[in-house]
């Protein structure tokens, strides 16, 4: 977005800008609207939330805690960039391999050198079938990241447990 | 002003002084209160007080903290084993799910690793600080177009990857390369040890634990003749006593028996000593190589006498192997007496015995069938010595020992206290590591519960033994509930029956059919004493009968089935009548009406009578009419004045007298 120098001035300065030549129509306002972390209401409100999709960003660690649980982002924390790259790869591959299978979000914590993965998945394969793909999904991703991940997760007969309400 | 500070400075020296006494005596050390004890003036003691002696240096490993830890934590029998998740989904049941689970973990993990091995360009990257080689590297795949050296010959050696090795030795072969003597001898070692084939690696964890080895494992030749190891052998010509040495023992440990002892005679004809591991193995195969017992223990005396004129020195795994050929004579009547009169002679001279040789003397002393002659005294002196010791594991017979030794006080000696002292033996120190392998466990905590259950008050028992180690450290067979439902009868304790029954539902008993006979047995035998527990006991007996209709309705292969038995309802209607419940006792009785040529024998008269007399209070004369029917059709008795109290107590109707002429009673017509 372009702005004007003396626009930016005078935003800064929280003074009124000269006037300018002409006015075109104005549009930040609107577009600045945060969406991130909020669900739009469906018409026929049945789109069904967790709890933690129900609470907006802004109740972080007021009402529900963090997906990521790391010290990289405090001050003198080491790998930040890596960190979250790690965990965006986490989550996409268990999305993928746990297909259609978590019914929560994937929570990372770390902890020393060691990563923990915890969630809740629904029991819609046998448990030995489970134990496989915790098996794999431990071996993948402690071979990729070298060091130690551990999967803690929670299963629930249906998918209707985890909701919270419906929008 | 100027004396204040002085005297502090002095008080503070005196006080300094007092202090470094006190720590010194505090850490004590024997040496110091020795020498102080030898000091003869009370000059020199002082003297000596005031020495501070500083401890010897402890070398520690970056990981004894870790264990020191660790031995503070026990076994949590309330959560099943760590490697399951905690979860109700995900937890095991019984021994088939926990064989299961832990095998599929495992399958999972060895299908990353296969990725690992075959995409290895996935998996170049570093990021770890200090990097493992260990565990993330991916693993070199060998075939014949890869590039070899005799550096990956000695690395693929050094790590223990036979098959790989024979890929490589062959691949170095064809392109003629020149393989130093060492690195032959060394290749030597290896197909020798292992039998020029993989073994189960390392990390295979739950593989191994559930591989199942039998106790008395069968054991036959299963050494590769002419295989790649003796095509090593051969090219180490000139032979020198360090091949010989390694082949013999190859041969000898994968029971190749007749060429070991070929190979053995030409070592010592070219003048080659043999060594001390070597004549082990050869002592330990002297069943396979002489026929007779006799000529077996000359043999092995030989040995020991060529061993004494060498000038070797007999070690553990030499006690182990004389006992073992002594325990592989089979029932020769001097077994007992040659191998105390060895295991002396070879403690005399200071051999220590590992497990695996009080293995072998065990099972020669108890080995006969007939109980009457055993006695405990040898088991118990075994276990006297070995109270409060921790083992390692020093041979592969070590982990036979606690499997064999609770055997015997269960099978043999019927001997609670010396089942006791086995158990607190194994959970000493580390030695439940060397219980073995699943298989040997089971086995292990089958005989302890058996032995328990008919030896132990049967309160003390569930609430010492069967609460703790039941689910999640074993889980108990058929056989053992069984014996436990018998104990629970013998006592009179219906009041373990539900948890019992509960059980049994979680681990898959219900298809047995001498199982369900004595539970229903113990359930007529046993009134409850309240009515609550008349209740219970009538809901365990019903749900045992649902559960058995639902399976026989599933199975369509009738041989499958489980069978009723006319008994077995008999038993089931007593128990439900006796909690009042007529109505589901009247559908068991009409079960056995409508299926008398499918469902065997006779039922117990009183259970028929008992719900007439139950429906008559309840005035139910439909069941009543069956009963006596149902009583006059099987030949009791007491049709006649079932039907007879019937139609005085209760108002019939002609269509149900009709139905009780039918069937042979006499039915007075009505009065009207």
């Amino acid at each position: 977005m372009d702005v004007e120098p003396d626009r930016l001035i005078a935003s800064v300065l929280r003074i009124a800008p000269p006037e300018p030549p002409c006015r075109p129509i104005h549009l930040t306002a609107a577009c600045s609207k945060v969406s991130s972390g909020r669900y739009k209401v469906t018409r026929s409100k049945n789109k069904p939330l967790t709890y933690e999709q129900a609470n907006p960003p802004h109740y972080l660690f007021v009402r529900k805690g963090f997906n990521s649980f790391n010290t990289s982002n405090l001050k003198d924390g080491v790998r930040p960039s890596e960190s979250a790259m790690e965990d965006m790869f986490i989550r996409k591959f268990i999305s993928g391999t746990w297909h259609n299978m978590f019914l929560s979000e994937v929570i990372i914590k770390r902890q020393l050198n060691m990563i923990r993965i915890s969630g809740i998945v629904v029991r819609n394969i046998l448990p030995r079938k489970m134990y496989f793909l915790i098996g794999y999904t431990e071996e993948m991703l402690t071979n990729w990241l070298q060091c130690p991940v551990k999967l803690e997760l929670q299963t629930t007969d249906s998918r209707e447990d985890v909701v919270f309400k419906y929008i | 002003m100027a004396s204040f500070p002085c005297k502090g400075m002095l008080n503070f020296g005196i006080l300094r002084a007092r202090n470094l006494r006190t720590c010194s005596r505090l850490k004590l050390h024997t040496a110091q209160s020795k020498r102080r004890a030898a000091a003869e003036s009370p000059t020199q003691q002082a003297q000596a007080a005031d020495d501070i002696v500083i401890p010897d240096y402890i070398e520690r490993s970056p990981t004894d903290i870790l264990k020191a830890l660790s031995s503070t934590v026990g076994r949590d029998l309330t959560a099943s084993h760590f490697k399951f998740h905690d979860d109700p989904y995900l937890m095991p049941r019984s021994n088939p799910d926990k064989r299961q689970f832990a095998l599929s973990q495992e399958a999972g993990r060895n299908a990353a690793r296969w990725i690992r091995d075959h995409k290895p360009e996935l998996f170049s990257h570093q990021t770890a600080q200090p990097f493992s080689q260990v565990r993330t590297r991916p693993v070199e795949v060998f075939d014949t177009d890869s590039a070899v050296s005799e550096e990956t010959l000695l690395r693929l050696i050094d790590e223990v990857r036979v098959s790989d090795a024979v890929t490589v030795y062959r691949k170095l072969a064809a392109e003629n390369a020149e393989l130093s003597r060492e690195t032959r001898q060394a290749l030597l070692e290896l197909f020798c040890y292992h039998n020029c084939d993989d073994t189960l690696a390392e990390d295979r964890i739950e593989e191994r634990w559930f591989a199942s080895t039998a106790v008395a494992t069968k054991v036959r030749n299963t050494w590769k003749d002419n295989g790649v190891a003796e095509e090593v052998f051969r090219s180490l010509e000139p032979l020198d006593a360090r091949a010989y040495n390694t082949l013999i023992r190859g041969m000898a440990k994968y029971h190749q028996a007749d060429r070991a002892k070929k190979t053995w005679d030409e070592m010592l004809n070219q003048g080659f000593k043999p060594e001390l591991e070597t004549y082990n193995h050869m002592i330990s195969i002297a069943s396979f190589v002489m026929e007779s017992s006799q000529k077996q223990w000359e043999f092995v005396e030989d040995l020991l006498r060529q061993m004494a004129a060498d000038g070797v020195r007999p070690n553990t795994s030499t006690l182990t192997a004389v006992m073992h050929a002594v325990q592989m004579l089979g029932s020769w009547r001097n077994a007992r007496e040659t191998a105390l009169a060895a295991w002396r002679e070879l403690r005399a001279i200071g051999v220590r015995p590992s497990l695996a040789s009080y293995y072998c003397l065990l099972s020669v002393f108890y080995r006969d069938r007939n109980n009457s002659a055993v006695s405990g005294s040898l088991l118990k002196s075994v276990l006297n010595e070995l109270q409060g010791k921790s083992f390692t594991i020093e041979h592969p017979m070590d982990t036979y020992f606690f499997t064999t030794a609770m055997n015997i006080c269960k099978n043999k000696l019927q001997d609670r206290d010396l089942a006791l002292r086995v158990d607190e033996l194994l959970h000493t120190g580390d030695n439940y590591d060397l219980i073995g392998d699943s298989y040997k466990e089971a086995i292990y905590y089958r005989n302890l519960l058996g032995l328990l259950s008919v030896t132990e008050p049967i309160e003390a028992f569930i609430e010492n033994f069967y609460n703790k180690l039941v689910p999640n450290v074993y889980t108990p067979e058929p056989g053992i509930m069984e014996g436990l439902v018998k104990a629970v009868n013998l006592n009179g304790a219906v009041q373990y029956i539900p948890q019992l029954w509960t059980d049994m539902v979680t681990f898959g008993h219900t298809n047995r059919t001498s199982l369900l006979t004595t539970l229903l047995q113990t359930l007529a035998l046993n009134p409850g004493q309240t009515d609550e527990q008349r209740s219970q006991l009538a809901a365990v007996g019903w749900d045992l009968f649902e559960r058995v209709e639902r399976q026989r309705s599933e199975r369509h292969d009738k041989s499958d089935r489980l069978h009723w038995t006319a008994p077995m309802l008999g038993d089931l209607i007593l128990v439900l009548t006796r909690a009042g419940e007529v109505s589901q006792a009247a559908r068991i009785l009409r079960k056995l009406d409508a299926e008398q040529t499918e469902v065997v024998g006779v039922p117990d008269v009183r259970a028929v009578q008992g719900l007439f007399d139950m429906a008559l209070v309840h005035q139910k004369t439909p069941v009543c009419v069956l009963c006596a029917r149902y009583a006059c059709e099987m030949g009791f008795g007491e049709a006649q004045a079932m039907a007879d109290t019937l139609l005085s107590t209760l108002p019939v109707t002609d269509d149900d007298r009709l139905k009780l002429a039918s069937a042979g009673l006499e039915v007075p017509p009505p009065q009207s």
